[in-house]
């Protein structure tokens, strides 16, 4: 009998090539073509759902913080005590004057944003969010203008309305009339994609006509918005603002943002909710693929158990199920991701807006490969303790 | 006397443990030498698949010692034990254990593959071997698409690939006709004779211990047929 020790007699090999392993998980996914469309599915769904839910996060941030992006305001003045863009007590308007006073300042203008209710032209009433600016200083106007003239905002009466919310406030054309708290409102123009987070629609009117649809004075403003000259430091200026007006809450354009975002997606638990049912998604269609990665494994338990008797080793074995789960994931998410953009896309025409930037469709390939991965780990574990003797006693 | 591919010395294979044990093999010792065909022959139940999976380095013995191309089972791994049935061991099963999806070129290629062979040399090869086989007009077959002779001949040039010094095969010609298998046992004992290559087959086919170079016969786990050491 021999020592033990490797003998002359035993041959070496070298190492197994990727490119087996790749051959036999594409073939063990595509041999079985309903299971491999189900397998699809599984995953389109998943990348789908999550994309979905997430696009809703995204649009629904970027949709509380519309006005403060498009304003080109460097700064923020209101009350103390200020949480979010659409709530706000007012304060005096004299207050621009004196901010207009401040090293630094370019520009000040008076805003203000007051929910109201609007009187539907066929009766009955919605709750709409005017925002008043001052339609000479080139801030915080309607954007996305695709009807009307934004000089026609001067006129007495005038109002825009985004053209999403023209069945829920009953208007069908340029022209038509509604009431605002009672106040005669008349269309001059159709914006396109400005949407509220809250329920009730933007209407934007000059600042005058704002006074009259709402509940503040006309010495009364919810904020004063500040262009900053330029090379002027806006923390310097910041801080010169609230040492003259103490009782001012004075934020830059990112921190507004920022905090508006924070308040409606995380403190009313809005954002969370959507997070939440993205994170659901997420759960099934992990269920789905390891369901289904691991019935496809049963299915080839004989021969990953004759792949063992052969003597493969457990990393060829191991890469041949995650090259599995990471076909599937690609296939799975090249499919998911069209069909999400492509609903992202239709969202763009409904109250609800869906946002897939960039970011988040590469997030989500991750996602869906950790996903994948995770979901192949129990067939993993359900190959590694195979018997290879089983292949004897068939 | 050519080299022994396979020794085997009071070797005793026992499963499980406590009052539940069962003794597989009882102080078996055998040598097989490359260029000779054994038949393993006995009942269902007599430990012939155990004493080839212990031939295979699938099982390490309880008791007494094993070795396969010089090397004692005892002292490896787990993983060293896959590493020698890749590198030294063919298998052909009874029930073929073909993978579905692959065509037979797919299947030898990939075998060749999994032993380190680069594709482009595991194609040339798994061509050769195929054809060696009489099968150059069914490269491109599926298992589905083939008869069960061609499937086992499939098994055999996989068994071959990276031309392993040992090939075992357990029980290669209970799923086919008495042409076909008669075929298939002429074949492996070819591969014996003409590559120096140990071939056993686990067999309750009479045309099998007629061809082979030698028989043995296994009842409750012990060896009943005297062994004959094969002449040089």
């Amino acid at each position: 009998m021999p020592d033990g020790s490797a003998s002359s007699l035993a041959p070496t090999i070298a190492p197994p090539r990727p490119a087996a392993a790749i051959l036999l998980a594409w073939r063990n996914l595509a041999y079985d073509r309903a299971r491999f469309v189900v397998t699809m599915v599984g995953v389109t769904f998943a990348v789908v759902l999550v994309a979905a839910q997430a696009g809703l996060f995204f649009g629904f941030t970027q949709i509380t913080t519309a006005v403060i992006e498009h304003t080109g305001a460097d700064l923020w003045v209101a009350l103390h005590g200020l949480r979010n863009f659409e709530i706000t007590m007012p304060m005096k308007e004299r207050n621009r004057t004196i901010i207009l006073g401040v090293p630094g300042v370019a520009r000040a203008e008076a805003l203000c944003v007051f929910f109201t209710a609007w009187r539907k032209p066929q009766g009955g009433y919605e709750s709409v969010l005017v925002v008043g600016f001052d339609p000479n200083s080139g801030m915080a106007g309607p954007w996305n203008l695709v009807a009307g003239d934004p000089a026609d905002l001067r006129l007495p009466d005038a109002i825009a309305i985004d053209d999403i919310n023209k069945d829920k406030l009953g208007i069908e054309n340029l022209g038509d009339t509604a009431e605002i708290s009672q106040h005669r409102a008349r269309v001059v123009g159709f914006t396109h994609g400005i949407r509220s987070f809250t329920t009730s629609p933007y209407v934007f009117a000059s600042f005058r006509n704002a006074i009259n649809f709402g509940p503040i004075g006309d010495d009364q403003a919810n904020y004063v918005i500040v262009k900053l000259a330029k090379d002027a430091d806006p923390a310097s200026v910041a801080a010169e603002i609230r040492r003259r007006l103490p009782a001012m809450d004075v934020l830059r354009r990112a921190d507004f943002s920022e905090m508006t975002k924070t308040y409606w997606m995380f403190t009313t638990g809005a954002g969370t909710a959507i997070l939440v049912a993205a994170g659901l998604g997420l759960v099934v269609g992990m269920v789905i693929v390891a369901q289904v990665l691991y019935a496809t494994t049963i299915d080839h338990l004989v021969e990953f158990a004759t792949l063992r008797a052969m003597g493969a080793p457990q990393s060829f074995i191991t890469a041949i199920i995650l090259w599995q789960a990471a076909i599937t994931a690609t296939l799975g998410y090249a499919i998911g991701i069209v069909l999400a953009l492509v609903i992202a896309h239709a969202s763009q025409g409904s109250t609800a807006l869906i946002v897939v930037p960039p970011s988040l469709a590469a997030g989500l390939f991750v996602v869906t490969f950790a996903m994948c991965a995770a979901a192949s780990l129990i067939s993993i574990r359900k190959v590694m303790t195979l018997d290879p003797a089983m292949v004897f006693q068939r | 006397m050519s080299e022994p591919a396979i020794q085997i010395e009071a070797l005793s294979v026992t499963y499980g443990s406590g009052p539940t044990a069962v003794l597989a093999l009882d102080q078996v010792s055998l040598t097989v030498r490359r260029g000779e065909m054994l038949a393993l022959m006995g009942p269902s139940g007599s430990g012939k698949t155990t004493l080839l999976m212990v031939m295979g380095c699938l099982l390490r013995p309880s008791a007494g010692r094993a070795a396969l191309l010089g090397r004692e089972l005892g002292a490896m791994s787990q993983a060293q034990m896959a590493a020698a049935r890749l590198a030294g061991v063919g298998f052909v099963f009874q029930s073929y254990n073909l993978f579905p999806a692959l065509t037979a070129l797919e299947t030898v290629a990939m075998t060749l593959q999994l032993k380190g062979w680069t594709a482009a040399l595991a194609q040339a090869e798994a061509l050769r071997l195929l054809g060696l086989l009489g099968l150059s007009d069914r490269l491109h077959n599926r298992p589905g698409q083939l008869s069960g002779g061609q499937k086992q001949r499939v098994a055999i040039a996989r068994a071959l690939a990276g031309n392993p010094a040992v090939l075992l095969a357990d029980e290669p010609t209970a799923a086919l006709d008495s042409k076909t298998g008669r075929a298939i046992v002429d074949t492996l004992h070819g591969l014996a004779r003409q590559d120096g290559r140990a071939v056993v087959v686990v067999t309750h086919d009479p045309r099998v211990g007629e061809i082979a170079d030698r028989i043995v016969t296994i009842e409750d786990g012990r060896i009943t047929q005297p062994v004959e050491e094969l002449p040089a």
